[in-house]
């Protein structure tokens, strides 16, 4: 079993899409399927971005076992208020500041459960829990 | 794959540079030499070109090979003409090039141009994008480093070999045909038969430029009003600009090429349906095998294109396309072994300063981790870590 965690800060726009990069170079070292790699590649490059946009920081965890890898996303809040609509394609809350830097088109959420094979989000006012599995076979 | 590059002499003295500046981790340096991990080296030649002993060097083909044959032809790509500053220049390049002992010289501009474009008609009707690569640098990186983008390579082969088929069949009738392929790059002596026994290509020999030069200069001999004018496409593409218009994105040097592979791996490159890529700087006309630098050469090159024609050649369809895709590398080892050996070898890692400073002779501490775990060395050869212990002792 591989573990591994990073750490994402709030609004830090000029290092959006690091961590997804490690990510993706961790997922091509282990030898994935082409396919698959994209999938979780784009899934938590979309999961990044929203906690950089949307969130107050938080830690991104990767846990990879012989039948699957989960990626979470753990923020401190201040949480989803609709998740429902958050979950509707278009749909953004994304500020000004966000949209400047090209992001929050609001494909975000949608998207990553699309690409996943497994999707629970869970969000209060203290903090988002977003957890996307993958089956490796 | 054997790698074109080798190292010649008996002792490196250790700069660390070609250590430094591979940018796939294909060398270490073990007991004063060199050592270039084939299946990783994608012949980009940076090592090569950082070589301060010059003990690096690339293989070729040499032009005593012709005597081999009774009839031989030289493709010459248009790359070459950077050093020319016009039409006639030109003219007599490729005379001086058939002064050689060839038979009969063919210049590939307008096969360059027809490659060209049918990828750009592919990248038209495609859904996807097309990374158009005619540079194999490029291609090589791909197949190592970016395996998702593998199925968006065009199938249109290099022009080198489909100028071989071409020049197959003109000279259809000509008993034990050779054909020589005038390198620009060191990636490019990689298309042939030989010098890497690669018996599947259709050209027989890649011969490198820098070595031709010397006995070119030699041979150039005035020429009266004869010119010869290169195609427009063609030009433009050996300064790594196939099309200038929306849609169209062209990427030269290796660090910029990495930069927007990565970017296309998370679908981030919008609205690009055709990528075409050049690992040297300015395109082809950068090629480290020429004489001239990439800016002459490019400046070259715009004069010529005011001189250019756009005059096309019928080439046939069947010659165009790449005979078989590689397979892409796979691992034999199950997915669990991988895994456990990933761990293990992460938990070596953390253990290492992650500097990657290469004193050890790896190109990074990862690497030095592997060899860790695979017994060939101890913690104790990380010159950094030893180095700290020792300053330990010294403050006590």
């Amino acid at each position: 079993m591989y573990k591994q965690t990073y750490l994402i800060e709030k609004d830090d726009y000029n290092n959006a899409g690091k961590i997804s990069s490690q990510l993706k170079q961790t997922f091509k070292q282990l030898g994935f399927e082409a396919p698959l790699i994209r999938r979780m590649a784009v899934a938590s490059y979309e999961a990044e971005i929203n906690m950089i946009i949307h969130s107050l920081g938080g830690e991104i965890s990767v846990l990879i076992n012989e039948e699957k890898v989960i990626l979470s996303f753990n923020d401190k809040g201040p949480g989803i208020v609709d998740i429902e609509k958050a979950l509707t394609a278009g749909y953004s809350t994304a500020s000004s500041k966000a949209r400047e830097f090209g992001f929050g088109a609001g494909m975000g959420l949608p998207n990553i459960k699309r690409v996943s094979d497994e999707f629970s989000i869970t969000s209060s006012p203290e903090g988002t829990l977003l957890e996307i599995g993958f089956n490796v076979s | 794959m054997k790698s074109l590059i080798r190292y010649t002499l008996d002792h490196c003295n250790k700069c660390l540079k070609c250590l430094h500046q591979c940018p796939t981790q294909a060398i270490s340096i073990i007991e004063d030499r060199v050592i270039i991990n084939n299946d990783n080296c994608i012949h980009c030649g940076k090592c090569i070109d950082q070589c301060l002993t010059r003990g690096l060097k690339e293989t070729s083909s040499r032009l005593e090979s012709i005597q081999q044959y009774d009839f031989t032809v030289a493709l010459v790509p248009t790359a070459i003409f950077g050093s020319c500053k016009n039409n006639q220049e030109v003219y007599q390049l490729i005379q001086a090039i058939l002064s050689l002992g060839f038979s009969e010289v063919e210049v590939i501009d307008k096969i360059e141009t027809s490659c060209s474009e049918y990828v750009i008609q592919q990248a038209h009707t495609s859904e996807q994008t097309i990374i158009s690569s005619n540079c194999p640098v490029a291609n090589n990186l791909i197949r190592l480093r970016y395996p998702m983008l593998v199925e968006h390579l065009s199938k249109v082969d290099y022009p080198s070999e489909v100028a071989a088929r071409y020049v197959r069949d003109k000279y259809k009738e000509k008993a034990h045909l050779g054909i020589f392929y005038l390198a620009e790059c060191v990636g490019k002596l990689a298309l042939a038969k030989y010098p890497l026994e690669h018996l599947n290509y259709e050209v027989d020999h890649a011969i490198a430029l820098s070595v031709l030069f010397p006995i070119l200069n030699k041979n150039l001999k005035p020429v009266d009003h004869h010119e010869y004018p290169l195609s427009y496409q063609a030009l433009r593409k050996t300064m790594g600009k196939s099309l200038d218009q929306p849609g169209y994105l062209n990427v030269d040097g290796i660090e910029k090429i990495q930069h927007v592979l990565e970017l296309e791996e998370f679908d981030l490159i919008d609205n690009i349906h055709y990528l075409n890529l050049k690992t040297c700087f300015n395109g082809c006309v950068g090629g480290n095998l020429l004489w001239g630098n990439p800016y002459n050469g490019k400046n070259n090159i715009k004069q010529l294109l005011k001189q250019a024609h756009h005059e096309s050649i019928e080439i046939d369809e069947r010659w165009l396309m790449r005979k078989e895709e590689e397979n892409p590398r796979k691992s034999t080892k199950d997915f669990k072994k991988r895994l456990d050996y990933f761990t293990k070898m992460n938990q070596q890692l953390q253990q290492l300063p992650e500097y990657d400073c290469g004193a050890c002779g790896y190109p990074s501490c990862r690497i030095m981790a592997e060899k860790i775990l695979e017994g060939k060395h101890q913690l104790e050869d990380c010159l950094v870590l030893s180095s700290k212990k020792r300053g330990q002792y010294e403050n006590k």
